[in-house]
């Protein structure tokens, strides 16, 4: 919104920018409006009430005010920007000193408590010179090399290094030798969470032989706490999501209740029977690999949703491939999904059910998880927002416009087929059998989860930051 | 808001730390165009970026028409979303003397 009124302010045009009155909002509104050069423009906040039809009569002169009034001296006045450099020594001070000054004056959004400036809420690990120097020895790279990150939500850019990185993985207590991952994920955008309510805030799944190298974990409880290099690296994606890439929770992260998981990443089992995710998104098979959710995800143990009865244990305790497909069926966002199986159920899988590689399951998914073509067509996600495309905010390629495309439309799934179909065919719900991204991991036995995943996953090299 | 760090005491250890943020880009600013010194005669566009909320985005185009009337007013509701608008698009928006942007999603 701000890029396109500051886009028609610089064509001559007069513009009123129409928006919610929301504190965290309209202060976000206001940061990008002088990002974007016009730092006045003129709003008319109304309310954030989606049952209104109309606006209240009081509105309308609104408008006309914002459109007629003349411009203050502020309105009009023009000049240079300079931001804080944020550079080089923060303070000296014992430990809970600096604890207190990385936290901050803990303002916030008024609807909800205070929160910290530069942690997760949490004390951190002092970043002296000394810590971040060891944590850079985790990388060949200059510490002064520029990495680049473009804020979610609100068209910002921030600039940082490969040594700003190493404080906040400092922060974070990572170990050195996490430096690469921790890398890639900066290069990934750092989790600044998604837009909406999801179980995690972003999802990173690690693939290749970094993941043992560096001890993370993939067995059992690879969600839960416990494992140092998992809790770790998650966290640093979260200090790097706050510190880096500019998300400032109930700011311009307004998720109205907020992720179960705040930058979740776990390892991929080297256990699969199926090719790696590393492989499958094109790497070598022994390349290590960041896989990064660009839309939020949600994965629900199987288990703990009735989604189809069972007729025996063993049906019951693994779960088939028809339950995968009457749990993906209850989906309401077509853009993708993810099916999480235990090495053992993917085992069991691939032999009993012949899915030999993992091409196999993605195309049995595809093609059985269907609605009828009425629901397609009227879906509001797909016609009314367009998110269903494969493009835009919600799929990557705006904000990453150089990765390699994982998966695009199916010719099956296209608009100009379904619309010629009848409203009672069943039709794919998902834009690709790609759009399933399928990972293998968990602890002996069997289990599965699934979810929706509101974006594609792209795939990050690891070894690049070595 | 809260309450000033007591001093630190002097067995304490004293540590250095480095700025962990990052910096944004120096940005040149601009003022705004001059407003309209009157609606009467002007074309003014209610451009729904969004795509959703067709009824409230149309409706304030509807009553400023209402109370505005000698003016011309259209409700154009893009092609394109926010984030990736075509350029006809823009060339609608900047057909008129003034343009509201809306969402309200």
């Amino acid at each position: 919104m701000s890029r396109v009124a500051a886009h028609l302010e610089r064509k001559g045009m007069p513009v009123v920018l129409e928006s919610f009155e929301d504190p965290g909002i309209n202060k976000t509104a206001k940061l990008n409006f002088m990002r974007q050069g016009v730092p006045a423009v003129r709003e008319v906040l109304t309310p954030q009430d989606t049952t209104l039809k109309s606006l209240p009569e009081e509105y309308t002169p609104k408008f006309i005010d914002a459109l007629t009034r003349p411009l203050t001296e502020d309105e009009m006045a023009s000049g240079l920007h300079e931001p804080p450099r944020n550079e080089g020594k923060f303070m000296s001070g014992t430990y809970d000193e600096i604890q207190r000054a990385f936290e901050g004056e803990l303002v916030g959004h008024p609807s909800i408590g205070p929160i910290a400036e530069m942690t997760d809420g949490l004390p951190i690990t002092p970043p002296t010179e000394r810590r971040v120097a060891d944590m850079l020895k985790g990388t060949s790279h200059d510490p002064d090399e520029p990495i680049e990150f473009t804020g979610f939500w609100n068209s910002a850019k921030y600039l940082a290094t490969v040594k700003k990185v190493a404080i906040n993985a400092v922060m974070a207590g990572c170990k050195p030798e996490c430096m690469p991952v921790a890398l890639a994920i900066a290069e990934a955008g750092g989790c600044v969470g998604y837009p909406g309510d999801s179980s995690f805030g972003h999802l990173f799944v690690v693939s290749g032989p970094i993941a043992k190298e560096i001890g993370m974990n993939s067995g059992f409880c690879f969600l839960a706490p416990g494992n140092p290099a998992n809790m770790t690296l998650q966290r640093a994606a979260t200090l790097i999501g706050i510190n880096l890439g500019g998300a400032i929770f109930g700011i311009n992260v307004l998720e109205r209740t907020g992720p179960l998981h705040w930058g979740t990443i776990f390892a991929e089992d080297e256990n699969t029977p199926w090719e790696g995710l590393n492989h499958h998104f094109g790497y070598k098979p022994d390349e290590s690999v960041l896989l990064s959710w660009e839309g939020k995800v949600q994965l629900v143990p199987f288990q703990n949703i009735e989604v189809k009865s069972t007729e025996t244990l063993q049906e019951n305790q693994v779960g088939t491939p028809e339950h995968a497909v009457a749990a993906l069926k209850t989906l309401t966002n077509v853009n993708g999904a993810i099916l999480s199986l235990t090495p053992d159920t993917a085992c069991f899988w691939k032999e009993e059910y012949g899915f030999n590689r993992m091409k196999d399951l993605q195309e049995y998914l595809y093609e059985h998880v269907t609605w009828k073509q009425r629901v397609w067509a009227r879906n509001y996600w797909l016609h009314k927002l367009g998110r269903g495309r494969q493009s835009g905010y919600f799929t990557g390629s705006n904000n990453r416009p150089n990765r390699p495309a994982d998966y695009e439309v199916d010719e099956r799934s296209s608009t100009e087929r379904l619309s010629r179909l009848s409203e009672d065919t069943d039709v794919p719900k998902f834009v690709s059998p790609g759009a399933v991204t399928v990972i293998v991991a968990g602890g002996t036995g069997n289990a599965w989860a699934w979810g929706g995943a509101y974006g594609r996953p792209l795939a990050y090299s690891i070894d690049k930051w070595r | 808001m809260r309450k000033k760090a007591k001093p630190y005491k002097s067995d304490e250890p004293v540590y250095t730390v480095l700025d962990p943020r990052s910096k944004e880009p120096e940005v040149e600013f601009r003022g705004l165009n001059p407003r309209l010194d009157t609606l009467a005669g002007k074309r003014i566009i209610v451009a729904n970026l969004h795509g959703g909320n067709e009824e409230i985005m149309e409706s304030i185009a509807a009553d400023l028409k209402g109370v505005a009337g000698a003016c011309e007013v259209v409700y154009y509701p893009t092609k394109g979303r926010w984030a990736d608008l075509v350029q006809e698009d823009w060339d609608m928006m900047l057909s008129g003397d003034a343009v509201i942007l809306g969402h309200n999603y």
